[in-house]
């Protein structure tokens, strides 16, 4: 029989009305992080930072690289499958002509007959901007060979701030007139023809170059010389909207949907993209991992892509485990949980369908010595014995859980010209031939055999986290067995470029990621000409090795070529003004309804190839993501038990 | 009361300036003008683009006074970093990020929505918890709960908010399943991901409010207008929520008051935990990233607050104790 509410009763009504709330709350509480997806094929996946910008003159950092990448189609793309890599068309209809002619122009105060190379490319008739009310009536554009041109233009216009202006400078005819103009007015004239930038017609480009320089088609296969529509521009950067760099228009298999900053980013397929297929051959190996599965299908499969942005390497971790993310790297902290001793998965995921690929990334790790250094610079013994008495391997062991490459040269494994026979006779951990070699350098037990004092040297680190300080310790330590003092010195890293641009530091600790797998991105790190402020921070300058990278930069993978790379790459041995550290490899997870998925170290336009099995990936969140309410139950049974007692005694004293 | 805040007002902006100049040396002193811009302009930049970068963001300008004629042949004096620097901040014409190239303003106005859905719940549930808890444990003095109470807020607060993150994130989304880890949505949705986070803001800081707010009541306690009440026969639950609670309020108050303005500035550690994109996140990623224009703004942002919650809680005062008057 029901009863009045009486104020006696009305706190039990109360309190039975909040338990229910409660409960009600807890049982619509779950772990998953996501709205429903429906039927579409939707990835998961994270970046570690908010892009920076998505404006393809600008990209410069692989994070902003990753989304730019899927939105911006270049004229051609690195391959998705084959190994070694290798360029191929994308929005342009097939390679380019070539073609090599002769000049005749001054140069070094001399009259000479110069070879120049001209390049023919031809575009795609199915090539579109997606979709975008900066078009008339919001539909796409055919993309013409003039918004290509003005895509390299806007790389040399200094009032858009681009980050890849280096990569034509001196390369393409006419471009550093160009960009002088631009740069004495404070903004270019895209009026103004550049020399080596032709568009006979919308379909075809002549590009021609100041010399032959093979790797030009990495180049075209980069963000920054993605077309561009100049409407676009001209659109978003008017007053009161929010910018070019932030309203991407492009040609890729993806568009940008939402972008809420250090949150979330999506994109969503382009219905305008071209006709374009997965790919039919693959490397060794491929078809038996099922990665030809797919072959000759439509491109792209996904529907969405859901970036959510993780800077922290354990939410990432956990999410990934409970399948709310689809692809994952191995934190250090979980490596010997997850990898066995023979570098396998361990079982227990394998069990939950886990898949591993351990690939390479295009790096390496190095310490720097500065060669305008009057202690360092001039004392090759001294810098050959610091490197002896350096030990990759234990890093390796202690610092990367031994899944590192020791470095024996500048070039890591998978591009041209790296020997895996090489053998680096300062890179043995030998530290009596390190003594030996301190002696010839006049440093006997780290003694200056002229003064009679200790040898101190300062050791630059550009991060200042406890990680980087233990590393830097690690290092510092190898360096005093030699009897040498080692000073540290931490910087932010603003101070720290501002100390290799000015080349104030002694030994700098460095790495370098390739932008493009060819050797020359890493060899004009040892360029005479292209010390500090440019990247050859050790200012490292050898005559020969100059005069073969300007002929090595010209050639096109043959024997000789690879005889001028062996040739540098013992130059640098020799002159040693770096150490050569570690090649990291790069171990990735995936969950069994990832498909298509293949390690790629150089950043692009690949998520087009990947597809997943929702249905799969619903199942396995059945299984594992189910809220386990019994642990709540009983602390809340605990804290009754607490309490009730001392209520009781409390009633019973107020009723005496 | 009105003349008493101007006074304040006017005091504080010494304090303010001070902040503003402190800042801009920071700034200026420990990176060059075209470190930052390298940093910026990503590999290999050319001088000349260098150039062009430092000045738009009008760092080629001299640091304090600039004696050098301008286009015009007129002397400029205040066009220097410097006063530039104090204009923007004193005006709030806050500059464009360097890592996100959006206006800061712009990025404060979207950020201050996810930081207040997390701070402000927590801050509330946190005083309508501990607040009534402390009565109860008041009510209780003398008995095992009291002692039993006090201990666990020992334990409570010798452990730092970290622990609470990592663990409670362990404990209630990883083994649990009941919460999600990490994300968060624009909207009604977001009270999915709030949940977890506020709680363990609440329970983090429980046992200092807890040990706090006891420790209050039990001075209100002894007072002598409770020994009149319980004289007078009135019900000790009358006396502990109708008149202590109110009497306690001076010192709860100066706690709670001043923490108001910085609901705003959001919580660093459970943003960052929980994915959360507030203000705090906002902290973070621009220390990561050098973006010098969102620190300054913030930490300009931060020593306001810090003196409108001052003026905030000797104003509270009066409103809660008739014996404090702005005289």
């Amino acid at each position: 029989m029901l009863a009045p509410i009486t104020p006696t009763n009305r706190r039990g009504v109360l309190i039975f009305f909040a338990l229910f709330a409660l409960a009600a709350c807890l049982s619509a509480c779950s772990n998953d992080p996501y709205a429903p997806e429906g039927a579409r094929q939707r990835l998961y996946t994270a970046l570690s930072e908010d892009p920076r910008t998505l404006d393809p003159a600008q990209v410069s950092d692989t994070t902003s690289g990753e989304i730019a990448n899927q939105i911006y189609d270049a004229l051609y793309q690195e391959s998705y499958l084959d190994r070694p890599f290798r360029v191929e068309p994308s929005l342009a209809a097939g390679y380019p002509e070539k073609r090599i002619f002769y000049e005749e122009a001054m140069q070094g105060g001399v009259r000479k007959k110069i070879p120049r190379m001209e390049y023919t490319f031809r575009l795609r008739d199915d090539a579109y901007f997606q979709d975008d009310p900066c078009f008339p009536g919001g539909k796409g554009r055919r993309v013409t060979s003039k918004d290509v041109i003005y895509a390299i233009k806007r790389l040399s216009d200094p009032a858009v701030q681009a980050t890849g202006y280096w990569l034509v400078a001196g390369k393409i005819k006419g471009i550093d007139d160009f960009f002088k103009n631009a740069s004495a007015r404070g903004k270019a004239d895209y009026a103004l023809d550049i020399e080596g930038l032709k568009a006979p017609d919308d379909r075809t480009l002549v590009i021609t170059l100041t010399e032959p320089y093979p790797a030009f088609l990495y180049v075209m296969s980069m963000t920054y010389t993605a077309p561009v529509a100049r409407e676009a521009v001209e659109y978003y950067n008017a007053g009161g909207r929010d910018g070019f760099s932030r309203h991407p228009v492009g040609t890729g298999a993806y568009r940008l949907t939402s972008w809420k900053r250090q949150h979330r980013l999506v994109l969503e397929r382009n219905p305008g993209y071209g006709k374009e297929y997965y790919p039919t051959t693959g490397a060794a190996g491929d078809r038996e991992k099922g990665l030809l599965d797919d072959a000759g299908k439509r491109l792209p499969f996904l529907d969405e892509i859901w970036y959510t942005i993780i800077p922290t390497p354990q939410p990432l971790w956990l999410l990934f485990l409970q399948g709310y993310l689809d692809a994952s790297g191995i934190p250090q902290e979980q490596f010997d949980r997850v990898i066995t001793r023979q570098l396998d998965l361990s079982d227990a995921f394998v069990k939950k369908g886990i898949s591993l690929e351990i690939g390479s990334d295009l790096d390496i790790f190095y310490i720097a010595f500065n060669m305008r250094d009057p202690v360092l610079g001039k004392n090759k013994y001294l810098r050959q014995a610091l490197s002896l008495s350096y030990d990759s391997d234990l890093f390796n062991q202690i610092y990367l859980n031994g899944r590192a490459v020791n470095a024996q040269g500048p070039l890591p494994p998978g591009v041209f010209g790296y020997d895996p026979a090489l053998k680096n006779p300062y890179k043995t951990h030998d530290l009596a031939k390190a003594r030996e070699l301190m002696v010839k350098a006049g440093y006997p037990g780290g003694i200056d055999s002229r003064t009679g004092r200790q040898l101190e040297l300062t050791y630059d680190i550009g991060a200042d986290s406890p990680r980087a300080r233990e590393q830097a310790t690690f290092d510092m330590r190898c360096f005093e067995q030699l009897g040498i003092k080692m000073k540290l010195q931490v910087n932010t890293f603003s101070q720290y470029l501002e100390r290799t641009i000015k080349g104030t530091f002694q030994m700098a600790s460095s790495g370098w990621l390739a932008d493009y797998p060819d050797p020359e991105n890493f060899l004009q790190l040892f360029y005479g000409p292209n010390a500090p402020p440019n990247p050859n921070h050790a200012a490292f300058s050898n005559p020969e090795y100059d005069s073969l990278y300007e002929r090595m930069r010209t050639m096109e993978d043959t024997p000789e070529r690879l005889a001028a790379i062996k040739q540098m790459v013992a130059i640098t041995i020799e002159g040693c003004p770096w150490i050569f550290n570690v090649h990291t490899p790069s171990y990735v997870l995936r969950h069994a309804w990832y498909k298509n998925g293949k390690s790629h170290s150089i950043t692009g336009n690949y998520k087009k190839y990947l597809r997943v099995d929702p249905g799969a990936r619903k199942a396995y969140w059945r299984l594992e993501d189910r809220p386990n309410y019994t642990a709540l139950y009983a602390v809340l049974g605990f804290l009754l038990t607490v309490c009730l007692p001392a209520v009781f005694i409390k009633h019973r004293k107020r009723r005496r | 009361m009105g003349l008493y805040i101007l006074r304040r007002v006017v005091l504080a902006v010494p304090t303010v300036l001070g902040v503003c100049l402190v800042t801009f040396l920071l700034f200026n002193v420990f990176a060059s003008p075209e470190a930052i811009a390298r940093k910026q302009l990503g590999k290999n930049p050319t001088a000349v683009q260098v150039k062009t970068w430092i000045t738009a963001h009008g760092m080629d300008k001299p640091m304090f006074v600039n004696l050098e004629r301008g286009r015009d042949g007129r002397l400029h004096p205040f066009d220097s970093r410097f006063w530039n620097h104090m204009r923007e901040l004193v005006l709030f014409q806050f500059p464009e990020s360097d890592y996100l190239h959006e206006k800061v303003g712009a990025l404060l106005r979207v950020k201050i929505v996810p930081s207040l859905t997390l701070t402000v719940p927590a801050f509330l549930l946190s005083i309508l918890i501990a607040l009534p808890l402390a009565l109860f444990i008041a009510y209780y003095r003398g008995t095992y709960l009291d002692r039993v109470a006090l201990f666990v807020c020992v334990i409570l607060m010798s452990i730092v908010i970290l622990n609470y993150i990592i663990l409670g994130q362990y404990l209630l989304a990883v083994v649990f399943k009941y919460f999600p880890i990490y994300g968060y949505e624009f909207g009604l949705g977001a009270w999915k991901f709030l949940l977890l986070p506020v709680i363990l803001a609440v329970a983090a800081g429980l046992g200092g409010n807890l040990r706090f707010y006891r420790t209050v009541m039990l001075n209100e306690v002894r007072a002598d207008y409770v020994r009149t009440a319980m004289a007078k026969g009135v019900s000790e639950e009358r006396i502990l929520f109708k008149h202590v609670l109110k009497n306690a309020m001076i010192p709860v108050l100066t706690v709670t008051v001043l923490s108001i303005p910085f609901l705003i500035t959001g919580s660093l550690l459970l943003e960052m935990y929980f994915g959360i994109p507030g203000m705090g996140n906002m902290m973070l990623n621009a220390v990561n990233n050098h973006d010098y224009p969102v620190i300054r703004t913030l930490v300009y942002i931060y020593s306001l607050l810090y003196i409108a919650g001052s003026i905030l809680t000797d104003i509270s005062y009066t409103l809660v104790d008739p014996r404090v008057t702005f005289e």
